[in-house]
């Protein structure tokens, strides 16, 4: 499975790349992410609660980060297996400054095994790519408040540092992860706009809307 | 155990592949054709020939069958099975402790507690190996790594997400022909180092090539006959209930062949075959499905035998489509050759099986690549030879003859869609085309270049009759104005041979037990009886067809008799129910034994009327006396002397039992066609009619051979245009539920009209064929000659089935057509 896209943070690249390598951050920003650690350099270790259609479970996996040229790209290879299947991915990350804010671009190569696999194919890269963009949307998120942190401070009249530092304060508390279940809603929703293209999406709501009221009137009458 | 050698072995290919399974035969007179079913009985009595409801299915449609998941033993435990993420990786370490120490959880068992004793490898139906349960690797997705015996199902299926196993991925092969390279070796287990299971040629090479080489038109074409699974409504499964105290194993079991599953299960455990009784209950389908024996099984009864408790193992849906034996799977470059004056001359193919990792497929043990050789047909050509290689791939083994007589339906897509393309290219209607090129009727018994003796048909009644039936020029007419008018219709042919009724006992045997079929007949005391037989009905009608036949032979009326099969403790031995079989040998056992009843009757009703057995004739249900037929005895008044006045010095009673061993094969045909209209703008193909016309031989049942036939189309539907196993280059199964493989639903079936004609069998004891799988043979060529017909003009010359939406689509665009 190809997994690539691209997505712009409002935030400067040293915001981001920071944040890009920091695993609490990480675990905290990706949906289903729990309990991060650095197991050596560059190498971090943790879980991924997966739901895929079906099949639910836990990944444990493990992240590599090679290739660093900070504070630019890295290359990602993750290693994850758990009771519903294994996941083996290598992928490529590059940032680049638009102005205060950054672009990145990702490309990788994911092979996914196992009943998620089997079992949840269908669903495999809506669900993997929604997850992408909450994972994205959540660190964006938490970025946001670090850059307001950030703001706050200069305009208070403080160095570049105490800066940082204030912005380090800012707690990750302050950005609140999404719950699993939001999560599995917006993996549905992202799925079912997959399967019904934009231009009839109209007629299907409406059709929706139509029986709902048809089962409510035959319910009440 | 000597029966079971390594087929890579090459002596073993020389010996065993041999072709020499077509003998001469019987009768050689040629058969008449009819259109009128015979019957012979009145309605009371229910012979053959009348529409008689299922006996069966009172007790299937009041929800009263009872299959395998309904049987529950006291104490029983329960299996589920932790199956491989991987399609080729190395077993590093299995941690069971985490499951084991799960309340309810009584055992984990892996490979290595089945090597102590020696039962971590079983054979397989073609005397090929296959693991149970591994040590060291796996090789497919979704192989069974370990089973968990728990005292709840869903103990069980929460103790295996706790089995931890390690892997160590390795090079996974899943193209068959790169598998030929031989770069990864999936079975290392193997004395050759190679994936090459066994070579087989059938044919004359010196005469095709020289036919070859004099043709005036040659077509040529490369086609995939796609895996495809049986998928039943009923997914396999076992209880196991060893009894510690008395020695005995019982296994309920979902099996098409009880008796050989007890012969092997007494091979492979050591058990005595008379402590072993394997019970097949009802059984909600088989298709060939059931004939193997898979892993779950085993495990099962292992565990059993070991806790000293009953075991129960069902598998899931997903389980059932992924890791159970294939069916198909067949690669193939065929070759067909033609004079100047369209006459097909020769054919030439070559063939590459897929078999999985193991050759687990049910062919009678000569004929590795089954009945395949069947493939030239209907047609009457000069020569033919067929090319074949095996080998091992990274997926689940196989293949499974799913209902059809091994291997023939590859052979009849090829033939039929070859002789569709050749009609094609040289502007023939295929309708004209089959015509000229059938084997006439007074040509029966017709030898073919392969090696049969067709035992009869008349190929051009069954194709004109279809043709007929469906308004055939009217349909090409109209066809021709919509083509003007830019849309797109198809007309298919086929027009089939198959070979069913496995076998004659001196070419037909699996794992050395011949293929004969038995059928055993106790008439009681107040005439009604029972009647047992070595097959097993999954949906067949046994017990209304057996009946019918006996009540036939007999004049018992069909109501009286009691059919009974699957329970190996009480039934005749036999091989069971699979490739159309069972009326071509257990339905011939039942007429023969019948017989023999109705002779030993004869003697008993010269004594009750005191005249010399000569002077008596058979009248329907009673002997009389030539002449004066108020003297006469009725069968069950015979009965009830047989066991109150018999003549002194014969046996009391009066029972029967017959080994039957064919003479031959059946040669059941038929012509379908098939009207499609061919969506240009989607690519989807919508059968508007379809016409099948068989040839069974007399019938037994028309009501039955019309659901057997509803039933078969429905199966050919499916792969023509929706089933296909799909495996990604890692060898992860992706069509791993329903909502992925897809099957036909009353929604995208047509309404499928039947007809037919009778050529009967002139060497079976009542002239019948076997019809089950006829129609899921004949199906996907006329199919797919539909589709190919409504898109020939724009130059698509083939379109491997499943003919979904996205293959038209494609070739459509390809063709430059862009709405």
């Amino acid at each position: 499975m190809i997994i690539e896209g691209e997505y712009t943070f409002d935030a400067p690249q040293d915001l981001v790349w920071q944040a890009l390598q920091d695993p609490d951050v990480l675990s905290s920003a990706m949906p289903g992410g729990e309990g991060f650690t650095a197991v050596g350099e560059n190498e971090y270790e943790g879980n991924l609660n997966v739901k895929v259609g079906p099949v639910q479970g836990k990944f444990k996996g493990n992240i590599k980060l090679t290739d660093i040229v900070a504070p630019e790209s890295y290359t990602m290879t993750v290693d994850g297996k758990g009771a519903p299947g294994f996941v083996k991915a290598v992928g490529s990350l590059k940032l680049t400054p638009d102005g205060e804010r950054t672009h990145i671009a990702y490309h990788g190569d994911a092979q996914v095994g196992g009943r998620i696999a089997s079992v949840g194919q269908r669903l495999l890269d809506t669900s993997a790519k929604s997850i992408i963009r909450q994972s994205l949307d959540g660190l964006n998120e938490y970025l946001k408040v670090q850059v307001a942190a950030r703001a706050a401070a200069t305009a208070a009249g403080a160095s570049e540092e105490e800066a940082a530092a204030a912005a380090a304060q800012v707690e990750i508390p302050t950005y609140t992860p999404p719950s699993q279940t939001s999560v599995a809603m917006n993996v549905a929703k992202d799925v079912a706009g997959d399967l019904v293209p934009p231009k009839y999406r109209p007629l299907v709501i409406g059709g929706v809307v139509l029986l709902v009221l048809l089962i409510l009137y035959l319910i009440f009458r | 155990m000597t029966t079971f050698h390594d087929p890579t072995k090459p002596k073993h290919v020389a010996d065993r592949f041999e072709n020499k399974h077509a003998a001469p035969v019987g009768s050689s007179a040629v058969v008449a054709t009819t259109e009128e079913v015979r019957v012979t009985t009145p309605p009371e009595i229910c012979g053959m020939g009348h529409r008689m409801k299922r006996k069966e299915d009172p007790r299937f449609i009041q929800g009263k069958g009872r299959y395998i998941d309904d049987i529950k033993l006291p104490g029983m435990l329960y299996m589920d099975i932790v199956r491989s993420p991987y399609a080729h990786a190395k077993i590093l370490n299995i941690d069971t402790s985490a499951a084991l120490a799960m309340p309810g959880v009584l055992a984990v068992i892996t490979g290595k507690d089945l090597a102590a004793h020696g039962l971590h490898w079983m054979p397989t139906l073609m005397s090929d190996t296959q693991m149970v349960l591994p040590t060291e690797k796996v090789v497919y997705y979704a192989q069974e790594v370990a089973c968990v015996i728990a005292t709840s199902r869903y103990i069980a299926a929460d103790a295996v997400e706790q089995v931890v196993v390690d892997y160590e991925p390795l090079d996974v092969v899943v193209d068959p022909y790169k598998a030929l390279d031989d770069e990864v070796i999936i079975r290392d287990d193997k004395e050759l180092k190679t994936n090459r299971i066994w070579h087989w040629e059938v044919g004359d090479q010196a005469a095709t090539d020289a036919v070859f080489a004099n043709a005036a038109h040659v077509v040529k074409q490369y086609m995939h006959i796609p895996r495809i699974h049986v998928a039943s409504i009923e997914t396999c499964g076992m209880v196991a209930n060893y009894n510690p105290a008395t020695g005995k194993m019982q296994l309920y079991m979902t099996t098409q062949a009880p008796h050989a599953i007890r012969t092997v299960f007494a091979l492979v455990s050591g058990l005595p075959e008379h402590k072993i009784q394997v019970i097949s209950p009802d059984i909600g389908g088989g298709f060939g499905g059931k004939v193997p024996v898979y892993p779950g099984y085993v495990v099962c009864a292992v565990a059993s035998l070991l806790i000293g408790k009953p075991v129960k193992w069902i598998e899931d849906r997903s389980e059932n489509l992924q890791a159970d034996s294939f069916a198909r799977d067949y690669h193939l470059e065929a070759e067909l050759a033609a004079d100047a004056d369209g006459k097909i001359v020769g054919l030439r193919v070559n063939g590459l099986a897929d078999h999985g990792c193991a050759d687990a497929a049910a062919n009678p043990s000569k004929f590795p690549a089954g009945l395949f050789s069947i493939c030239t047909g209907s047609y009457d050509l000069q020569a033919a030879h067929v090319n074949f290689d095996a080998v091992y791939t990274n997926k689940p083994p196989g293949g499974v003859a799913y209902r059809c007589s091994f291997r023939v339906t590859e052979a009849v897509q090829m033939i039929e869609r070859m002789a569709d393309m050749m009609a094609h290219d040289l502007n023939i209607d295929p309708a004209e085309f089959r015509m000229k090129n059938f084997i006439k009727q007074d040509a029966f018994p017709y030898k073919s270049p392969t090696g049969w003796e067709y035992d009869s048909g008349n190929y051009h009644a069954a194709l004109r009759k279809a043709m007929d039936m469906i308004g055939y020029e009217d349909l090409r007419r109209e066809q021709a104005e919509k083509r003007a008018r830019g849309e797109l219709m198809g007309i298919g042919i086929s027009s089939f041979t198959e070979v069913v009724g496995a076998g004659p006992s001196r070419d037909y045997d699996i794992l050395g037990i011949k293929m004969f079929d038995s059928a055993e007949i106790r008439i009681h005391p107040t005439g009604k009886a029972i009647a047992r037989f070595g097959t097993k009905s999954q949906g067949q009608g046994h017990e209304t067809t057996y009946a019918q036949i006996i009540a036939e032979e007999l004049g018992l009326p069909a109501n009286d008799i009691e059919v009974e099969e699957g329970d190996t403790d009480t039934a005749p031995y036999g091989l069971g129910t699979y490739a159309s079989r069972s009326t071509p040998t257990a339905g011939a056992a039942a007429a023969m034994a019948a017989r023999k009843i109705k002779a030993k009757a004869k003697k008993i009703a010269a004594h009750l009327l005191e005249v010399n057995e000569d002077d008596l004739e058979w009248d329907v249900n009673k002997w009389q006396v030539k002449g004066s037929p108020e003297q006469a005895k009725t069968i069950q008044e015979i009965a009830f002397a047989a066991y109150t006045n018999h003549p002194q010095g014969m046996e009391a009673g009066l029972e029967a039992t017959d080994y039957y061993d064919p003479p031959n094969l059946t040669f059941p045909f038929g012509s379908y066609i098939c009207v499609v209209d061919v969506d240009s703008g989607t690519g989807e193909v919508k059968v508007r009619r379809f016409v099948a016309v068989d040839d069974c031989g007399n019938i037994i049942n028309p009501l039955v051979v019309e659901g057997q036939i509803h039933g078969g189309l429905t199966m050919g539907l499916a792969p023509a245009l929706f089933e296909e196993i799909v495996y990604d280059e890692n060898g992860q199964c992706l069509t791993g539920t329903l909502a992925d493989y897809l099957l036909p639903t009353a929604v995208e079936s047509p309404k499928w009209e039947t007809g037919h004609t009778i050529t009967p069998s002139p060497h079976h004891p009542i002239g019948a064929k076997g019809v089950g799988e006829s129609p899921t043979v004949g199906a996907p060529p006329a199919i797919a000659n539909a589709v190919v017909d409504a898109l020939w003009h724009l130059g698509v010359r083939h379109i491997d089935i499943p003919i979904t939406p996205e293959k038209v689509w494609q070739a459509l665009r390809d063709a430059g057509v862009t709405e």
